[in-house]
Parts: C-alpha cells; sequence; structure tokens
C-alpha cells in the first residue's frame, strides 16, 4: 500500500511550490521579466516568518512580514533593472546574494526548527488523522484551497484595465509608454507582487518541513523552469485567455512536475542526480517545442 | 487654444548623437509649423532626418537645441502622460504597434480613453470596437492575442488604436513599408479616416509618389535640413526625388 505515497507527496509539495511556480510565470511570461529573485524570496520570506514566529509573534503577523519582505525584495530587483538599468538577470543575481546574507542575519543561524510551533496545517490536523493515516489529505485540501484563492484573486486582477495596463507594460514597453502607462512603476509592483507569492511558498515549505535553511531556495528556479516549460506544454494557448494559460500553466506544471520527481526519486533516482535530469528535462521539452511550432510561446518584440 | 488653430510649431531644431566616435548631424535648424487638420507627408532619402524629426517630435529623443510647442505647450516640458493624451506615435515597425501578448480586444481597451473613465459599458465598447475592426476584416478576431495577425494586420490595428487615442496629433513612421496591395488600400482609407475625424497627421515616407500624391502638404527633408516645404495642388507638379538626388550629389561634392 506504498505505491500511492509518492502521489501524496508530489501532490503536497508540488501544491506548496506552484506559488513560487505561478510567480515565476507571471514574470516571466507577462512582464517579461526572466525574474531569478524567486531563489533569494523563497528563503527570505522563510526566515523572517521562522525567526517572528519564534520569537512569539502571532502567526498571521509573521505571514504577512514574510510576503512584505519578498515583495521588497522582488521591489529591489525591479529598481536595480528599471533605475539603474541593469541587465534583468544580473539584477536578480544581486538581491539573490543580498537576500542570502540577510537570512543569516535574520535567523541568526543557517537553520531554524519549526516543529513546535503553531503551523498553517494546524487546523487540519485532526480532520487529516482521522481521515487516513497514509494520506495527507488535510494538507492538501488546505493548500487547494489557498492556491484556488490565490489564481482567482490573479486571474480577476489581471483582467481589470489595471491589469491590463500591466500587461501593457510588460508585453511592449514602448506602446505602454506611448498610452502614457508608467512602465517602471508597473514592473515594481508586479515584481513585488511575485515575489511577495514567492516568499508564500517559502512560508509553506518551511511550515511544510518543519524548519527553515538558508539554502531552501537553491534549485527552484530550475524547478520553476521545468513546472512551468512542462505545463505549457500540456495545455493549449489557443483555449485559453494569456494570463489563465500561464496562471493554469503554473499550476498544473509544478504537480505534475514534482509527482513525477517523486516517483522517480522512489524508483531509485540519487536525489544528487535530480538538477542534471530536471535540466535535462527542460532541454528536451524546449526543443520538442521548437521543432513543433517554432517560437509561438516566446514571441518578443525585438 | 490661443494658437489660432495651430497645433505643432517647431523652431529651429537641431539635433545630433555620435556614432561610431563620429558626431552625426540629424536634423539642423529646422522650423516649419503645422495647422490643425493637416495630413504632412514627410518624404526624404535614407538617413535625411525624417525618422529622427519623428522621435523629438514624440518626445522619444531630446533636441539638443530649439523647441516644439504641441497645443500651445513647449513638448520638453511635458509628461509622459501629458504627452499621450496629445500625441500617438505608431511605431514603424508593425510588430511594436501593439501589445502582442494581449487580446486585440485588450490591446483597444487599454488605449481606449473611454474605457478609462469608465463612461461606456463593456457591451458597448465591444459593440464600437467590432464596428472599428468589421471593415478592416478583423472583428472576428477579437479575442485572439495581437501576435497572430500578420504585419499588415498588426499596422491596421495600430492605426485603430491611433484613432482611439486623445491625442489630436498622430505621428505615422513608414506605414506602408511591407504592405501588400489590399493591405495598403485599407491602411490608407484608415489614415485618410482619422484625418476626416479631424487629426492632423505627420507621415513619414521615402516614397516620392507618396509624398505628391497623399496628403495636403509636402516637407522634404534633405542631410538634416528642410529643403522643399509645398502645400496644396502645386505638389502634383514638383519631382521630388529629382529635387533630393541633385541636393545630395551637390553636398557630396564638398566630402
Amino acid at each position: 500500500m506504498t505505491w500511492f505515497v509518492p502521489l501524496d507527496i508530489g501532490i503536497t509539495v508540488g501544491l506548496i511550490f506552484s506559488f513560487a511556480v505561478v510567480a515565476f510565470g507571471l514574470s516571466f511570461r507577462l512582464l517579461n521579466f526572466p525574474d531569478l529573485t524567486v531563489e533569494g524570496s523563497i528563503p527570505l520570506g522563510a526566515s523572517v516568518f521562522a525567526i517572528l514566529l519564534k520569537s512569539g509573534a502571532p502567526f498571521p503577523l509573521a505571514v504577512l512580514a514574510a510576503l512584505l519582505a519578498g515583495g521588497l525584495a522582488g521591489a529591489l530587483t525591479a529598481i536595480i533593472h528599471v533605475r539603474f538599468r541593469l541587465n534583468k538577470f544580473l539584477a536578480g543575481i544581486i538581491v539573490i546574494a543580498i537576500s542570502y546574507s540577510l537570512c543569516l542575519r535574520i535567523m541568526g543561524a543557517s537553520n531554524i526548527g519549526l516543529l513546535q510551533l503553531t503551523s498553517i496545517f494546524d487546523p487540519v490536523q485532526g480532520f487529516e488523522r482521522a481521515v487516513s493515516e497514509y494520506f495527507q489529505l488535510g494538507k492538501i485540501l488546505l493548500l487547494s484551497l489557498l492556491l484556488l484563492l490565490c489564481v482567482g484573486v490573479l486571474f480577476f486582477g489581471l483582467s481589470t484595465l489595471k491589469g491590463i495596463r500591466l500587461r501593457t507594460a510588460g508585453s511592449n514597453p514602448e506602446f505602454a509608454r506611448s498610452l502614457g502607462i508608467n512602465v517602471p512603476t508597473n514592473i515594481i509592483i508586479g515584481l513585488a507582487l511575485t515575489n511577495a507569492l514567492a516568499a508564500f511558498s517559502g512560508v509553506l515549505l518551511a511550515t511544510y518541513q518543519g524548519f527553515t535553511d538558508v539554502n531552501m531556495g537553491a534549485g527552484t528556479l530550475l524547478l520553476a523552469l521545468a513546472a512551468l516549460t512542462i505545463g505549457e506544454r500540456l495545455l493549449s494557448e489557443r483555449r485559453l485567455s494569456f494570463p489563465s494559460f500561464v496562471l493554469a500553466a503554473a499550476v498544473i506544471g509544478s504537480l505534475v512536475y514534482q509527482v513525477v520527481v517523486a516517483y522517480a526519486v522512489r524508483f531509485g533516482l540519487a536525489s544528487t542526480d535530480l538538477k542534471l535530469v530536471t535540466a535535462v528535462l527542460v532541454l528536451i521539452v524546449v526543443a520538442f517545442r521548437v521543432s513543433q511550432d517554432g517560437e509561438l510561446l516566446s514571441e518578443t518584440p525585438k | 487654444m490661443s494658437t489660432n488653430g495651430r497645433i505643432l510649431s517647431v523652431n529651429n531644431l537641431s539635433v545630433s548623437f555620435v556614432r561610431w566616435g563620429q558626431e552625426v548631424q540629424a536634423l539642423q535648424s529646422v522650423s516649419f509649423e503645422v495647422t490643425k487638420g493637416e495630413w504632412l507627408i514627410l518624404v526624404g532619402p535614407n538617413g535625411s532626418g525624417k525618422s529622427t524629426l519623428l522621435n523629438v517630435l514624440s518626445a522619444r529623443l531630446d533636441p539638443n537645441q530649439g523647441e516644439i510647442q504641441l497645443n500651445g505647450r513647449t513638448i520638453g516640458d511635458m509628461s509622459a502622460q501629458d504627452m499621450a493624451e496629445n500625441a500617438f506615435y505608431v511605431h514603424q515597425n508593425p510588430l511594436l504597434s501593439a501589445a502582442p501578448t494581449l487580446t486585440l480586444y485588450e490591446n483597444l481597451l487599454v488605449s481606449d480613453i473611454h474605457s478609462h473613465h469608465r463612461s461606456e459599458k463593456k457591451a458597448q465598447l465591444l459593440e464600437k470596437y467590432t464596428a472599428l475592426l468589421e471593415p478592416l476584416g478583423l472583428s472576428g478576431r477579437m479575442k485572439q492575442p495581437a501576435k497572430t495577425l500578420s504585419g499588415g494586420e498588426r499596422m491596421l490595428l495600430g492605426l485603430t488604436i491611433a484613432r482611439l487615442r486623445p491625442g489630436s496629433l498622430i505621428l505615422l513612421d513608414e506605414p506602408f513599408a511591407s504592405l501588400d496591395p489590399g493591405k495598403l488600400e485599407l491602411c490608407l482609407k484608415s489614415i485618410s479616416d482619422l484625418n476626416a475625424l479631424g487629426k492632423t497627421i505627420i507621415q513619414v515616407s521615402h516614397d516620392p509618389e507618396v509624398a505628391t500624391t497623399l496628403g495636403t502638404r509636402t516637407l522634404v527633408l534633405n542631410q538634416g535640413q528642410l529643403s522643399l516645404d509645398v502645400s496644396g495642388t502645386k505638389r502634383s507638379t514638383i519631382d521630388i526625388q529629382a529635387h533630393w538626388y541633385t541636393t545630395t550629389e551637390k553636398s557630396s561634392v564638398h566630402v
């Protein structure tokens, strides 16, 4: 009866990371900003959350502070790019480096245990034990609910006039400027929002694994890229509006990726090889896509 | 405004920039005035400064010298927002004339000042946009992203966007480049519709025929200087091409 354990773990972890994948997908696809900051805002959010919770702050406050920290990291990346004209990737790398040191400073150690403290999963713990001793059904339901809420709000927000203006700034900055849209402000707000979302992923991950570690963000970028690529491959852009296509691809891709990884590890894939395998997987999917429909998905104004 | 129907006045405009270590004088002491409702064709050989002039007029490039007044206000003092409300620039590259990942509907919505003030409901807006796209054969593609349109179709979308903008000055950089005859006709119709609606148009072209048959006035730019400014019926009798080739040859003697 252990064949479904990887499925269970894959879905739970997939849901947790889907917030970060959604964040990466939105910045990459809708804002045309391949934002590396997520790799830093995840541990940053988790550290702020952990230290506040440990020092006795109320749970909602700790979560809010984590979102704020992630948002600031994103805003900083955007500011470095739009104000100092530094390349998008380099701006992200600089903020990742800043976050790393900040995490160590904030936590005062390289990790903090959270097992005895309030958890986001507390309300569903009893239910979970009552339903099944194998399945983390309570966590999955709670995470799905949060994700649905979050994706719903994002979808609605992106279809309002403000959301359309934000997407115009990302899709064609020069055109946006000619319409009187303030492109830098929109990019700063956009990245602040996506990185707050990534920080939330960090909070969930810390809660789920019971500790915060300064290295917990490492590899997220590759994971997000893999998940997004898989999701975009599985869905048809033609049937959905572009924002819903990106949102759905991020969520579905994240779930599929984590379930596949969970099974691969179960069937003997050494976790040390995981990054290599993921990178090759991304390349295969991308190569397949390019050979099939050219650059349909990656058209950007030259 | 207190400018007797004058929408634009360009005074002693000079622009130079350094390219590959050499100073290039793109515009030299250019002065002219444009009255509301005019359809100006700005013509000249490659490198004559046409696009530079359009870039300065749309505040995308700062002049080294001189002043431009748009609707009675100096362009250098206007905010990006002010500029967007007074003038609209349609990019030479039709792929840049709209946001590629937004649908046609969203592109029109974000450009339409009426949607911002919520003075019209969604159904009304949709009906209005359908009516605008219908003659262009694009009304059935309202929900498709702009990137699915061909270059020519995107130019038509850009001109439709120009129509929705509040600005009375429309700047067009070579709108006819790479259009098939059918699209050319639709594009021409769109521009003359814009003009008929009261928009002032400054259209850049390198085609001497366009310069004498379209619009209401022709300006010839040659090596950064205005070498000809004619309006009315006289235009059809002028051999513009001969004009700019002679001056180019003349100046090349000095180089």
